[in-house]
């Protein structure tokens, strides 16, 4: 699920750097520095799970992962996926770099929501930790699918055609990503529970 | 009649003649594959030589779709690599962790001087 080059309009390639920007920006304001290894790690995950693909009927489909980046890092997503994302279209030829902006967009904003939402719902239980990483799993490739959409969209393609042929596409990986999010957080949250842990989104809390 | 008479009977011992010396010559030749001393032949057994052309023919043909084949099986082949070769390997994705693992690491150490500087000024 990637925007090649010379897809969008220049407009929207602009909006989405300047977007995109912005929330790095954000992600960069909200840092801890000692949260870095972790985000490294997250970030090295996500760039590489795109090459990981299962075989699925006459194609292959690969994991995209906002959902979990979102649940672990938190505000920091944004800044990962872009990291994650940038070096991807320089080493993978994945997506472009003029399209870079939108792409970043297209999976930074399922995972913030994903990270906003997981601390919601996500309870003390390890059950219910699992479940909600699941939902927020399988959800954020969901909300990643019907931004794509929307922003073929706006390079004229025919909206709901592009966004049924997306979603259909992703129906099989939101399933298999609600059940890695939901392993991961599952073990996670016995292992290393504190990785888990809330990440201020206002800022308020965990600034030093 | 004297003079149509020597006509008409000496062709057909020379014919025999020339069969017994030349029928032997299209079997090698066909071998050879060569077509260039097909003149005699023509001449002399005129009824065999569109059968033994068909036949070489055939075999060109034959030999035609054999490496038309094998030709097209080297494209897909070639075109597999080129698509492999664009595909991002183990490489790729050992660098591209490598790079993250620096960037990250280069801030830590920035974010790691600034808090202690900012502790020992304090």
């Amino acid at each position: 699920m990637h925007i090649a080059d010379g897809v969008l309009p220049l407009s929207v390639s602009l909006a989405g750097y300047a977007l995109t920007a912005t929330g790095v920006g954000y992600s960069l304001r909200r840092l801890d520095s000692a949260d870095l290894p972790k985000i490294a790690v997250v970030t090295s995950s996500f760039f590489v799970a795109s090459l990981i693909h299962l075989p699925l009927g006459p194609t292959s489909v690969h994991l995209l992962l906002p959902g979990i980046v979102g649940a672990l890092l938190g505000p920091a997503a944004l800044l990962s996926i872009a990291i994650g994302l940038f070096l991807q279209s320089l080493l993978f030829q994945f997506g472009g770099l003029t399209a870079l902006g939108a792409n970043s967009l297209m999976m930074g904003v399922p995972a913030l929501l994903a990270g906003f939402v997981f601390q919601r719902i996500r309870g003390r239980t390890r059950t219910s930790n699992a479940l909600a990483g699941a939902v927020v799993s399988g959800g954020g490739v969901l909300l990643a699918g019907l931004l794509l959409a929307t922003l073929l969209a706006t390079a004229g393609e025919d909206f709901w055609g592009v966004a049924k042929l997306a979603l259909a596409a992703h129906v099989p990986v939101m399933l298999i990503e609600g059940c890695v999010g939901g392993c991961t957080i599952a073990f996670l949250f016995r292992v290393k529970p504190e990785m888990l842990a809330a990440r201020s989104f206002s800022g308020v809390g965990k600034k030093r | 009649m004297l003079r149509r008479l020597p006509y008409k009977v000496v062709p057909l011992p020379m014919l025999i003649l020339l069969l017994t010396v030349l029928v032997p010559l299209p079997a090698a030749q066909a071998e050879e594959e060569s077509s260039s001393s097909a003149p005699p032949t023509q001449m002399a057994a005129a009824g065999e030589q569109p059968g033994d052309c068909q036949a070489l023919v055939a075999q060109i043909d034959e030999q035609n779709r054999h490496l038309s084949q094998e030709l097209r099986q080297i494209k897909r082949e070639l075109a597999a690599l080129n698509q492999n070769l664009d595909k991002p390997g183990t490489k790729e994705a050992m660098a591209g962790i490598g790079y993250i693992l620096g960037l990250f690491g280069t801030a830590a150490l920035v974010a790691a001087r600034r808090r202690d500087r900012t502790s020992g000024a304090a």
